[in-house]
């Protein structure tokens, strides 16, 4: 993985010199704090319901197991000895002190670590394939490309006080397991006819108000364009996204105020107006870059592995465990092991400082050292031995971690909503625990197979829930929580937003709603048949008869 | 107002330049404030004749003038830039990496902070990963071109 | 900050974040402030309300809080009228054995609210 050179490691020092600066600056009153604000959302400091809240940057989800452990520290000794998994692969404390957070940020300094722009509205952390550098299906890893954008983009002097925050995702599969079109910028990593490797970006996907899937803006753009060619989007998007509506300041409302091909004129207007050589960063760098993303030294394996598949056969668990959890490795012998953090009484996301302390051992021990936090808030060991997976299993089990729910009905995406968000108009933590006790049991898992339901607690969808096969929208009227309901949305190469049935819900209704959901979809499955394949197949009535049926 | 620039603190400037709209609608004068919406292309033809342009920051959450400041820059304006609003220190230099040479900021703005603020946030980085964007007196070194310069040493 | 009028119905309660940590706040009856809400000044008088915004806008300005507001009191329960502030009252409803406000305030001392 990426390491820091000496000029990366002088600015993120220079970042919190100056973010300690800031804090003396607001604690004796020479900034209010209208101004310290956005400064220190661009350090990933928030305010939120209860306390201050500090997200770190975990740049397109990848980190190594030293980097776990001084989060574990900081778990530790700032805040109340957990962190939490975010949908963009980032995480963060519930309960730092603002005295405490220019210490923090020395802390991950000295791990290489930062967190600058998770948050304000500015270019946020480049999300990315969990999967990356690991998976089968994928043209190169991403992360190379990754990278060059978080350097790009880390404090750009023109693009720091954009309209609003704006969310870049990088895949190179025909997979897409980064939600790459529910991005202001989605990037897939592509080879041409003539064998070259450049990128079809998409602009204008996000979530929110007005959920928008991403319209494709160019099909190729090569290498060395891809700096300059971002940049003429963002000065577009910088002059001309609104500014007189919080909620239609996106890029999103821009592209579908002026059509996709005026905005594509727009777009390549500014980019014929600058000299993409002078922005541009050249294929040396690039080939530095790269360098550090080398793939490990594999050995050559089989992928037959007789002790290990008897094990699976003696037991269920594992046996579920390996059917879930394990994803296919490019290289024969070795697996990517998915590690869940749902388990049915937690909170989706959370992770002790224990827990992260066990997790970078196993991947020290079995997986290069390296770690990925997931969008779907799990961690990935990425390169694994099949012969390893039995011991990874026993050692998941003691750190509560062996949950064998990964891509299943309780794999659920969950927000903080009003348990801890300041925005929140509902719980989302409770409503997702009461569907992880629903479903508990794992067999029942295993009858339904492949279900996505995501759960926000309020319209600015950070639970992804209008791309869930089941999504769920917390909201509140007189003081008492409802919950709305979208179906057959999906987040993928396939990418759709969901269909909101109607009503509202109660949690309890909820609950039984979905229940019956599951059992309809189940009766009425042909064959093999995802729940969103279903969904698709018969549409959206019958399913709002059952939801509703108890009305 | 105070005025800002690398060199120095000018003190107040007398007049405020006339709007963009009464600019284009006579033939003289040679300085102008530009609204944040400024159509570049019906400024151009008279760029030339210009000694000095304003650029209205109407909030320091309103990033458009950064990117209005590289626009007129690369369409060969070479004569005063000056970003008037309520910027921030750490805006300051960000106004300078773009293009402006000074900051005309509202006297309660530059109270608060004091000139030390403005000329301290110029040391707070030596380093940009933009190109495109150093400048003298702040972020003097892109770190791409650092890198590309010490590969060809060696 | 504006000054800070109520616009609510009933008894009001000022309340805040701590500057310096963080934590929730409500404002006592001498105009100290207090991260228990039972400890919270209740009261419709409109002299004292007028007083206490004072005494926030002077808390503010002292960079001791953040964010002060008056909150609305349901009369007949003495406790926050709106659904948000009975979360920011009792905190998250999800807890597993993790310290309360309360417990965390005795593990890592007393909140500081003043410059030291
Ligand atoms: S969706 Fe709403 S409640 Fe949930 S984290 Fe985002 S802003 Fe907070």
């Amino acid at each position: 993985m990426y390491r820091y050179d000496e000029f990366d490691t002088q600015f993120v020092k220079s970042r919190t010199a100056q973010f300690r600066e800031q804090v003396v600056r607001r604690l004796d009153g020479r900034l209010t704090e209208d101004q310290f604000r956005p400064l220190r959302l661009m350090n990933g400091l928030y305010l939120q319901l209860h306390a201050y809240m500090l997200r770190v940057a975990v740049p397109y989800g990848t980190l190594s197991s030293d980097q776990l452990r001084q989060l574990a520290h900081i778990g530790e000794k700032y805040d109340r000895g957990y962190g939490h998994v975010t949908t963009r692969q980032n995480i963060q404390f519930n309960w730092p002190e603002l005295v405490d957070v220019p210490n923090i940020l020395d802390d991950l300094a000295a791990v290489e670590m930062h967190a600058i722009q998770t948050s304000g509205n500015c270019i946020r952390n480049v999300t990315s394939d969990p999967w990356a550098g690991a998976a089968k299906d994928e043209v190169e890893d991403p992360r190379p490309t990754c990278e060059l954008l978080r350097q790009w983009s880390s404090l750009h002097p023109e693009f720091t006080f954009l309209p609003r925050k704006f969310k870049i995702a990088v895949t190179a599969s025909e997979n897409d397991r980064a939600a790459i079109r529910a991005h202001d910028i989605g990037i897939k990593i592509v080879r041409n006819e003539a064998g070259e490797v450049g990128y079809h970006i998409y602009v204008g996907g996000g979530l929110g108000r007005t959920p928008i899937i991403a319209e494709s803006l160019n099909e190729f753009v090569s290498r060395e364009d891809l700096l300059p060619y971002l940049e003429a989007i963002m000065r577009v998007y910088n002059r001309y996204g609104r500014r007189d509506n919080k909620y239609k300041a996106r890029i999103k409302i821009l592209v579908q105020e002026t059509g996709i091909k005026q905005f594509t004129q727009d777009v390549d207007a500014e980019y014929a107006a600058m000299t993409p050589a002078d922005v541009a960063v050249g294929p040396e760098e690039l080939k530095r870059i790269a360098a550090y993303f080398a793939a490990p030294k594999f050995e050559t394996l089989s992928d037959k592995d007789e002790a290990f598949d008897k094990a699976v056969i003696l037991d269920p668990a594992l046996s579920r465990w390996t059917q879930n959890n394990l994803g296919q490795h490019r290289k024969a012998g070795y697996t990517i092991v998915n590690i869940s953090l749902k388990p049915t009484d937690g909170a989706p996301g959370d992770i002790t400082s224990e827990q992260m302390r066990a997790v970078a051992d196993l991947a020290d021990k079995y997986s290069f050292s390296e770690l990925r936090f997931t969008h779907e808030q799990n961690v990935v060991l990425p390169h694994v031995k099949r012969a390893d997976a039995l011991a990874i299993y026993k050692a998941l089990q003691d750190a509560g971690l062996a949950d064998a729910n990964i891509g299943k009905v309780t794999d659920i995406i969950c927000c903080p909503g009003m348990d801890y968000c300041a925005l929140a108009t509902a719980r989302s933590i409770p409503i997702s625990q009461a569907i992880a006790q629903r479903f508990a049991d794992p067999e029942r898992q295993h009858i339904i197979g492949e279900m996505k339901i995501k759960i926000s607690g309020c319209i600015n969808a950070c639970g992804h829930h209008h791309v869930g096969h089941i999504g769920i929208l917390g909201l509140e009227k007189a003081g008492v929580e409802f919950y709305q309901l979208t179906l057959g949305g999906d987040a993928t190469e396939t990418a759709v937003v969901g269909d909101r049935t109607g009503k509202g819900l109660s949690q309890t209704e909820l609950i039984d709603g979905i229940e019956r959901i599951v059992e309809f979809y189940i009766e009425t499955r042909e064959g093999q048949e995802r729940f969103l394949d279903t969904y698709r197949r018969v549409g959206i009535a019958p399913f709002k008869e059952v939801l509703y049926a108890d009305h | 107002m105070p005025i800002i620039n690398s060199k120095a603190i000018a003190s107040a400037q007398g007049d405020t330049p006339p709007t963009m709209e009464d600019f284009l609608a006579g033939n003289e004068g040679d300085s102008v404030l530009l609204p944040p919406d400024a159509n570049l292309e019906a400024l151009a033809p008279r760029l030339s004749g210009l000694r000095s342009i304003d650029v209205e920051f109407p909030a320091f959450t309103d990033g458009r003038g950064f990117s209005i400041a590289k626009q007129l820059r690369r369409m060969g304006f070479e004569g005063a830039l000056t970003a008037a609003g309520p910027l921030i220190p750490d805006q300051y230099v960000y106004a300078l990496q773009c293009g402006f040479d000074q900051v005309k900021i509202d006297a309660e703005t530059f109270e608060r902070f004091g000139a030390d603020d403005f000329t301290a946030a110029l040391d707070a980085f030596s380093l940009t990963y933009q190109r495109g964007y150093i400048h003298a007196a702040g972020p003097s070194v892109n770190v791409f071109e650092a890198r590309a310069a010490a590969r060809s040493k060696k | 900050m504006s000054s800070l009028k109520h616009k609510g119905k009933g008894p009001q309660v000022m309340t805040a974040n701590g500057l310096r940590q963080g934590p929730v706040v409500y404002m006592r009856k001498d105009y100290s402030w207090s991260t228990v809400f039972a400890e919270a000044l209740q009261t419709e008088d409109e002299a004292i309300i007028a007083a206490m915004g004072e005494a926030a806008q002077s808390a503010s300005e002292a960079n001791l809080i953040v964010g002060a507001y008056f909150i609305d009191i349901d009369p007949a329960t003495s406790e926050p009228a709106r659904y948000r502030e009975r979360f920011r009252m009792n905190g998250p409803s999800f807890d597993p054995g993790r310290p309360t406000h309360i417990e965390h305030a005795e593990k890592t001392g007393p909140i500081h609210l003043s410059e030291t």
